[in-house]
């Protein structure tokens, strides 16, 4: 038993390393680009490269299930968008609250017959709004069947080449669609473009405009802004350099809609349909054998609301695990394919290295370090060197990332936000992180036997 | 203990790599930061001082191309109805900005964006060439701000190294690019050269595609009524949709012929280039197609009558009473276009 333990141990610390590694080769890669973006956007902006005219229209999406507190926020900041050219499509999934009594209300929707093209298999279309006071304003209210088939609906309705998906419980900033459509005009065959995720909890918010803002101090959601802030705007930035993350959050990505039809539309059953499309359009490039970029661009911001309870916050990330795996497993094909390039040789085996595999080897780690004591055998040397790689590195990481941050993208301008968020790097490791070690452990057992019992995730 | 001295060591120098990273990182952001705003003043100063005086003073810089881009669309925002500096700017560009950019060619984007801002204002012979270069790297800011420049020059051979060029990109960024073309006669010349000896699909797509949204084209009827009679599906369909474009009496003739085909995709482009001839006499056919087997083509025959004309729209509310299925098109569309014209459909 000791000798296993001892291989166990090396094969821990192994791993650590190499995270430690890759997340640093991330780290010195995001900066070209953090700096690049961060320039840019104040010498040239979108409607000074073309006229407004000219500018590709796109529609954002915005899947609701029973957000009457959120919504009418998430639609006005998009209408208070710098972007002109867009249109705004609500997808009801038959919310049980009053969210469409509300858009009428504020909006005075006007039904029209259902004539929407089937391009991608969804579910039933019961009625369709227009805004009769908004005229870039359309409500779609649609049989239940989750955020993956609300876009699906969304994609076979709307006309425009590109669309952006957005969440209810979101604010936009007012230039987050001019930064994702520069970084179209900006770079070539380009299908997707994911955009930087802030945290909106402690937010002032008025008419969809955020008035001030601020870090929350509710420890739940303060630490997951801090994780936000590392893997949202740093790591994601990071990757492009290595021909694109495969990842994006839900509530912030522009794609071209003619390739996402192409490549099925949304994962209708996962839970993560945001990252497994992102996965499903490189397998689907790649196929095509066609040149593409999948970009990301830390200057486009959207705020989004968190859980703020241990108990929401678990329940969110058991879907999201879930949700991680069975995308990882049906796009497991990318996995070491050279005819997937980079994305299939490095990013993928990288992030299935480093997301899919961390939460079991450092739940590993700590049943180890269980073992050893018990068993006598604890090496003392040994637990502080994976102690420092497990904890110490991600805390050292995410502070490198936030003074980063202080210089260019920073949100938080009040002295005592700044402060905290190097306070929450450490308290991240004091119990929360092997809290949310926990879940994704869960997560993980509550998918393998759903799969047993051949419920798809 | 071997092992442990290796870990450590290599802590260690992963601790100094990102401490060291991160300093570094602060000194070069702080050092640009400070040299930039010191380049930004004294630019902004020597154009205080030439709007003042009303003379134009050469700038003291114009190398860094970010700050010259953010220097003219401040003074341009503020400036833009002053004539004065109008010539200034045409000037400064053609003088100072433009011997740099020439450099630019296979640059980053934003240094060829600048090279095109500047023969937005003059333009050699010898530079032409760089255009056409420009449009190879596929950028849609690039390809789209060339069109405007091929526009300016308007020569053939331009014209349809440009054409070529175009029909290698996507079909979206195809058409934002044709908008920028003005209709003209060289214009219609390069087309009807490639239209002549060209076989490659691709090409003569964007040919059809131009003359759909820039180009004046009785002469095209033949080049087009051609290309429907080939085996190739995608260009049957374009060739069909840009018939009303060339000779819209022939176009009327042939189209009437097209209506019963049996590929419904042909017919399909058919009935949405009917919607484009602008005589009524394409009223009974669209009527027609409200009642044809394929879904897609009721609606867009219902669309198409909602935007024709007052009396295709009349016909259409008559349709739409007798039918509850027409109806629910012709609501639809006949909404639509009322809330476009602020007029909402009763």
């Amino acid at each position: 038993m000791p000798e296993i333990l001892t291989i166990i141990t090396h094969g821990i610390l192994g791993y650590f390393i190499i995270s430690v590694i890759i997340y640093t080769m991330i780290l010195f890669a995001a900066f070209p680009y953090i700096i690049y973006y961060f320039r840019r956007g104040k010498y040239a902006r979108v409607h000074e490269l073309l006229e407004s005219s000219t500018l590709p229209p796109v529609t954002i999406i915005i899947p609701t299930y029973n957000e009457k507190e959120n919504i009418l926020n998430a639609v006005e900041s998009v209408l208070n968008s710098n972007y002109q050219n867009l249109y705004v499509f609500v997808m009801n999934d038959s919310s049980t609250d009053n969210t469409l009594d509300i858009l009428d209300k504020h909006y005075s929707l006007k039904e029209i017959p259902v004539i929407i093209n089937p391009k991608l298999k969804t579910s039933k279309v019961n009625r369709v709004f227009v805004a009769e006071k908004q005229e870039r304003l359309m409500v779609f209210d649609k049989e239940h069947a989750g955020a993956g088939d609300s876009i699906n609906v969304g994609i076979n309705a709307c006309f425009t080449p590109y669309f952006m998906t957005f969440d209810a419980d979101s604010i936009m900033d007012k230039f987050a669609v001019d930064e994702l459509v520069y970084e179209i005009l900006t770079s070539p065959n380009t299908i997707a473009v994911g955009g930087g995720v802030y945290i909106l909890n402690a937010c002032e918010v008025k008419n969809g405009k955020i008035i001030q803002s601020i870090m929350p101090y509710n420890l739940v959601a303060a630490i997951q802004s801090c994780e936000y802030m590392r893997s949202h705007i740093f790591n994601r930035t990071g990757w492009n350099s290595f021909g694109g993350t495969v990842s994006y959050s839900g509530t912030s990505t522009l794609f071209n809609r003619s390739v996402v039809i192409e490549a099925g539309g949304f994962d209708t059953t996962n839970f993560a349909q945001d990252a497994e499309i992102i996965m499903r359009l490189h397998r689907h490039m790649h196929k095509k054998k066609e040149a593409y970029q999948v970009k990301f661009n830390p200057a486009s911001v959207v705020w989004t609301d968190i859980p703020s309870n241990f108990v929401e916050f678990a329940y969110q990330r058991d879907h999201w695990r879930r949700g991680l795996l069975r995308s990882c497993f049906k796009n497991m094909k990318l996995f070491l394919n050279p005819k997937c390039k980079i994305q299939g040789l490095w990013c993928f085996p990288a992030f299935v290295f480093l997301d899919m595999l961390a939460p079991p080897i450092e739940f590993l780690a700590y049943l180890t370090i269980g073992f050893s004591y018990y068993y006598g055998i604890l090496n003392i040397n040994l637990t502080i060197l994976l102690i420092i790689l497990a904890w110490g590195f991600t805390t050292y990481i995410t502070m490198a990332n936030h003074f980063l941050n202080i210089i260019t993208f920073n949100r938080y301008h009040r002295l005592q936000d700044i402060g905290w968020i190097f306070v929450l790097c450490i308290l991240e490791m004091c119990g929360f992180r092997q809290y949310t070690v926990l879940i994704q452990i869960w997560g993980s057992i509550h998918y393998y036997f759903n799969r047993l019992l051949g419920k798809p995730i | 203990m071997n092992e442990y001295y290796l870990v450590t060591t290599f802590i260690f120098i992963e601790v100094i790599a990102i401490a060291g990273f991160v300093c570094l990182a602060f000194i070069f952001f702080l050092a640009s930061l400070v040299k930039n705003r010191k380049v930004e003043e004294i630019t902004n100063n020597a154009l205080n001082q030439m709007m003042k005086q009303k003379k134009f003073i050469p700038l003291p810089y114009s190398k860094p191309t970010a700050i010259f881009l953010k220097v003219l669309d401040i003074y341009n925002e503020q400036h833009k109805k002053n004539p004065f500096w109008q010539t200034c700017l045409s000037r400064m560009m053609q003088e100072q900005v433009l011997p740099q950019a020439r450099k630019f060619v296979k640059k980053k984007w934003y240094k060829q964006y600048l090279l095109l801002k500047c023969y937005t204002f003059y333009i050699t012979p010898e530079d032409e060439k760089h255009v056409i270069k420009i449009l190879d790297e596929n950028l849609p800011v690039l390809l789209i701000n060339a069109t405007k420049i091929i526009t300016k020059i308007s020569k053939k051979q331009i014209y349809i190294a440009f054409i070529y060029r175009l029909s290698k990109a996507y079909q979206s960024l195809q058409e934002i690019a044709v908008l920028q073309l003005v209709p003209c006669d060289i214009l219609q010349t390069a087309l009807d050269d490639i239209l002549s000896k060209e076989t490659e699909s691709s090409v003569i797509n964007t040919c059809f595609l131009i003359i759909r949204s820039a180009s004046n084209g009785p002469d095209f009827y033949n080049h087009v009524e051609k290309a429907i009679s080939k085996q190739n599906l995608e260009l049957q369909i374009s060739a069909i949709e840009t018939l009303p474009f060339t000779n819209q009496e022939k176009a009327f003739v042939q189209l009437t012929q097209l209506c019963e085909i049996s590929d419904w995709l042909l017919r399909n482009a058919t009935i949405k280039a009917l919607g484009h001839i602008k005589s009524n006499a394409v009223i009974p056919y669209l009527l027609k197609a409200l009642h044809d087997d394929e879904w897609w083509i009721r609606v867009n025959a219902a669309k198409r009558l909602s935007l024709h004309s007052k009396q295709a729209r009349e016909q259409l509310i008559i349709a739409g009473s007798a039918n509850p299925d027409l109806k629910k098109y012709a609501d639809y569309f006949l909404t639509i276009e009322g809330i476009q014209k602020g007029k909402p459909h009763a």
